[in-house]
């Protein structure tokens, strides 16, 4: 198991929910987690029980609905999709992120100027 | 914010679907497992060390469902929830002393509904009217007797014409009687009331009829088409409520149609209208006709009690001083009687005279609940002591100073709330009651729990719980943080505060108990002077019918002939003692005429006296006393000398110091004779004294002076069986007349106290309470500290002191907090039962009787409260007291 994997930030995974349900349509709470695992490339450090507050708390504010399914092999789950509210938020939210990590990135490979 | 509100409703539903939600996640989790499972195995791992990852990756079970559970709800809320069943279960341990918790809490809950409920009825729902803030009353002059206040129409066409403040004016003649008419549906006709209202008062009410219609405007012209309006009542208990009514013709005879005619129902009115529970309450009224406005019924004087609608903005005061000058300048072209205008919000007239007594019940109740919470706080704060290691506990694991006063005040809260169920009980049983009375109050019947009623019992179930928790939880959270694990367990006494606080409790009690005994006690005084009241009639075993026909009589002769017949066979039924005729009845209508005698001429003040048309042997069968002089006899009939029996006040007013007998006086145009003078009886009210009254005999009246007629009976038998008998000696001598309005005499004395009895005995049960509430705070705070000192008193008892001392060192302190309490109370009762005066018959505000009485009677239970608990304290086994550490 590599020790490098990031720890993820407060509310950035609420964002990673979203953004997987935008992708991937409706799915159910272990897809949910593997998706992310996968497509961070096995960089992010996910305690899966984490995502089902995560997305309790989406239900909540209605960015998320859910529904009882049959999973791929028949199995009974608790699938999830993305409301309108949840795509704006999502769009707002990934501007966001984008502004911040443009800000950050500016910042972190700014040349280093010499002192006189 | 949508979203917030969002988020709160998921979260305020999940409190309530808790296990459900909890289930769902468990699902969730399982299938979760098995897939994370399923694809591990599918990797080549085995089957048991594939689950275990699976359950390493998810993170632990528990975790996620509590972090699942912190995100979903209320945490507040769940708190609340949690102290709120903690509260439930830890009343459910101590049964007994959540029951009393609840009990005394309940009646103070109901008592105070009920009177708000009272409050709300009399003085604060609107009236059923459209815009009920403009209407006014109009009534003219400020004398109390009703023929004075009345207006005469010219007056009323005036103003509608010409007022700039008022809408609309409208009015109702108050001088219909009850059971005037005739009325048949069938064969059998019966008494009805009808009240003449002018044809506007309807739509200036905002009233429509709820089948049929208003009436039409020839029916309201002088001589028009004859035509009804018939309240709900009637028509549901004669018409079976049938709507084809409308329409339809009935026969009214009596009142002041001349011979039974037939009257067309124009309409029916709605359920809640009556008018006569406004104007005239204990009465009913069964049908409206119209009062023609015109020069013909202007010319019967004073005969409309007005009602106006002002304009908006317009205000009373303004409204009043244009009708006075509208009237004077209308006076100055016509003759017309005098006219002086006062015009005051309507719901003042109905029930304004009642303002005082729904106050005196409304501080009653406070009073009440104020012991209530010092009762309750007593009671927690003695159990607070036995919970103290269990608050220490608390604060030991954690539970912080807030935490804990907050368990505490929501256990108070939960308390009250049971309470509250309690008395919502009761006060829907008390306000059905109450509604259902037959009492002279106005709006009575309207006495409900309604939505503001409700919410003032939630409002005095939180305030009550708050108050009576907030010493008990301040005292036991400061005990449990200063670290009351330090103290013993029990046997030791918890410190003077603790005993200072009961003891202020106790006085606080006794002080209100106290006020509230002596205005009780003020009030039950002067309802049994009243009872004492010399009433100048003797109401036992009588029996009053209506008897007058439905015709007019044509003459003198053919009247006095129906009536001898009538009372010749009432007279022979053998339960009858006596029998007589009146045509007014004590505290019903009544009527002044003046009178002027030869040697006092017109230019001294105007004297007047009640009129009373009687038969010979009306006097003698009320029980009125002859002073002197004789009664009337058939020989002072039609053609002989007029003669008249006057009363003593009568007869002081004309001749003072003479002996009135022999003199001469007018009234009516005609000079009579005085040959008889009797003691005056209680006509108007039992509070009032007799006015100047003159009886004249129904064989010298001309026939128009008669218009109702009363038999009064006496008799051997029991009212109900003596009313059976007469009823059918009358159906014998006329099978057409009604005969089914019968007054008991006794009983219509009951209805003109039922406002006085009402209020006592509201008051009066009030009292009571407190003072067993007083007397059991006391029984449990001297309880809990002789039990505090029981090691103390065992020692005392092993070294010889007697038994009498040890309980009279108790008895000492109890009379000590009482004496204390009664000082505080009796200094109080006597601005309270100022604000009383009002209501008080015959006794003065600060009777002695009153205020030397209650304060032993305090003592007394205040002594046998702290009697029991001093001597089991005497009882201590020394051994045993202290072997108990």
């Amino acid at each position: 198991m590599t020790t490098d994997r990031i720890d993820l930030v407060q509310g950035t995974l609420d964002v990673l929910v979203l953004q997987t349900l935008s992708t991937m349509g409706p799915l159910h709470g272990y897809g949910i987690a593997r998706r992310i695992e996968q497509t961070s490339g096995r960089q992010v450090l996910l305690n899966q029980g984490t995502v089902y507050a995560a997305l309790v708390r989406l239900q909540r504010d209605g960015l998320i609905a859910a529904a009882w399914g049959s999973s791929d092999n028949n199995r009974r789950a608790k699938f999830y999709t993305l409301t309108k509210a949840g795509t704006k938020h999502l769009a707002a939210e990934t501007r966001q992120w984008r502004r911040l990590s443009d800000v950050m990135n500016r910042v972190l490979s700014a040349p280093p100027e010499r002192a006189r | 914010m949508i979203r917030r509100l969002r988020a709160l409703l998921e979260r305020s539903r999940s409190l309530f679907t808790t296990q459900a939600l909890d289930a769902e996640l468990e699902e969730e989790l399982s299938a979760h497992l098995e897939m994370a499972t399923e694809e591990h195995v599918r990797r080549g791992l085995s089957q048991g060390e594939a689950r275990r990852i699976a359950r390493i990756e998810l993170g632990g079970i528990g975790a996620a469902k509590a972090l699942h559970r912190e995100h979903r709800a209320l945490p507040g809320v769940e708190t609340l929830l949690q102290d709120i069943r903690y509260g439930v279960r830890s009343l459910r341990r101590e049964r007994g002393f959540a029951v009393c918790a609840v009990l005394l809490v309940g009646l103070g809950v109901a008592a105070s509904t009920i009177v708000f409920s009272i409050a709300n009825a009399l003085l604060v729902r609107p009236l059923p009217f459209a815009d009920p803030e403009t209407l006014v009353w109009i009534a003219n002059g400020t004398q109390p007797d009703q023929s004075a206040r009345t207006v005469q129409v010219a007056y009323v066409e005036n103003m509608r014409r010409n007022s700039q403040f008022f809408a609309d004016v409208a009015g109702y003649s108050p001088f219909y009687r009850e059971g005037d008419y005739h009325l048949a549906v069938g064969n059998q006709p019966q008494r009805a009331t009808g009240m003449p209202i002018t044809c506007n008062l309807l739509p200036l009410l905002g009233v429509e009829p709820i089948v049929g219609r208003n009436f039409s405007e020839d029916q309201c012209l002088w001589n028009g088409p004859p035509a009804v309006l018939i309240a709900h009542g009637l028509w549901v208990r004669r018409f079976a409520g049938d709507p084809g009514i409308v329409g339809r013709t009935v026969r009214l005879g009596g009142g002041r149609v001349a011979a039974p005619a037939a009257v067309t129902v124009v309409g029916v009115l709605p359920p809640w209208f009556d008018l006569a529970a406004l104007f005239a309450p204990g009465t009913r009224v069964d049908f409206y006709m119209p009062f023609p406005l015109g020069p013909e019924s202007n010319r019967n004087g004073n005969t409309l009690a007005l009602i106006g609608r002002l304009r908006p903005g317009a205000a009373p005061d303004a409204a009043q001083a244009e009708t006075a000058v509208l009237a004077d300048t209308l006076r100055q072209s016509q003759q017309l009687n005098m006219f002086n205008p006062r015009v005051r919000p309507l719901r003042e007239q109905v029930s304004g005279a009642f303002r005082p007594i729904v106050y005196v019940l409304a501080g009653s109740v406070g009073l009440v609940l104020l012991i209530v919470c010092a009762n309750v706080s007593n009671l927690l704060l003695a159990r607070s002591s036995a919970r103290a290691k269990e608050m220490a506990v608390r604060a030991a694991l954690g539970a912080g100073r807030r935490r804990l006063i907050r368990q505490m005040l929501t256990e108070s809260v939960v308390l009250s709330s049971a309470g509250a169920v309690v008395g919502l009980a009761l006060a829907a049983a008390g306000t059905r009651l109450l509604a259902s009375l037959q009492a002279p109050v106005p709006l009575l019947g309207n006495v409900r729990l309604d939505g503001l009623a409700l919410a003032s019992a939630l409002g005095v179930t939180i305030t009550t719980g708050l108050a009576f928790g907030v010493m008990p939880a301040l005292r036991s959270s400061a005990f449990a943080i200063e670290g009351a694990l330090r103290q013993k367990g029990r046997g030791s006494s918890d410190g003077r505060g603790h005993g200072r606080m009961l003891g202020g409790l106790v006085v606080t009690q006794v002080a209100l108990a106290c006020v509230l005994l002596i205005g009780a006690t003020l009030l039950v005084r002067s309802f049994v002077r009243l009872l004492d009241v010399d009433l100048g009639f003797e109401p036992a075993r009588a029996i009053a019918i209506r008897i007058d026909p439905g015709v007019r009589f044509d003459t003198v002769a053919r009247r006095t002939a129906y009536y001898d017949d009538l009372l010749h066979h009432v007279r022979d039924v053998p339960a009858v003692q006596a029998a007589g005729l009146i045509d007014v009845l004590p505290f019903g209508f009544n009527r002044l005429w003046d009178v002027t005698t030869r040697e006092q001429p017109a230019t001294s003040t105007r004297s007047t006296a009640f009129v009373r048309i009687v038969s010979e042997d009306y006097l003698p069968a009320m029980g009125v006393t002859l002073v002197s002089g004789r009664h009337f006899t058939t020989a002072d009939r039609e053609g002989s000398a007029p003669v008249a029996i006057v009363n003593e006040a009568f007869a002081r007013m004309l001749w003072p110091g003479q002996d009135a007998i022999g003199h001469v006086f007018t009234s009516s145009d005609v000079d009579r004779e005085v040959v008889g003078v009797v003691r005056g009886t209680r006509h108007q009210a039992l509070e009032e004294q007799p006015g100047a009254e003159m009886y004249f005999s129904f064989r010298q009246m001309p026939v128009y002076e008669i218009s109702q007629s009363y038999v009064v009976v006496r008799g051997t038998s029991e009212p109900a069986a003596l009313t059976g008998q007469v009823r059918e000696a009358l159906a014998r001598a006329a099978p057409q007349l009604p005969t089914d309005d019968v007054r008991i005499l006794e009983t219509m004395l009951q209805q003109t106290l039922a406002p006085r009895r009402l209020v006592a005995s509201l008051l009066t049960a009030f009292a009571v309470f407190a003072l067993m509430l007083a007397a059991f705070g006391i029984y449990g705070v001297i309880a809990y500290a002789t039990a505090q000192r029981r090691k103390e008193f065992g020692i005392r008892l092993a070294l010889g002191e007697s038994p009498g001392r040890l309980r009279g060192r108790v008895l000492a302190r109890v009379l000590a907090l009482t004496t204390a309490g009664l000082m505080l109370g009796l200094a109080a009762s006597l601005p309270a039962g100022r604000l009383l005066r009002g209501l008080l018959f015959e006794i003065a505000p600060a009777d002695s009787v009153t205020f030397a009485t209650i304060p032993l009677v305090l003592l007394l239970a205040a002594a046998l409260a702290g009697y029991l608990p001093a001597r089991r304290a005497c009882r201590t086994d020394a051994l045993e007291a202290l072997r108990d550490e």
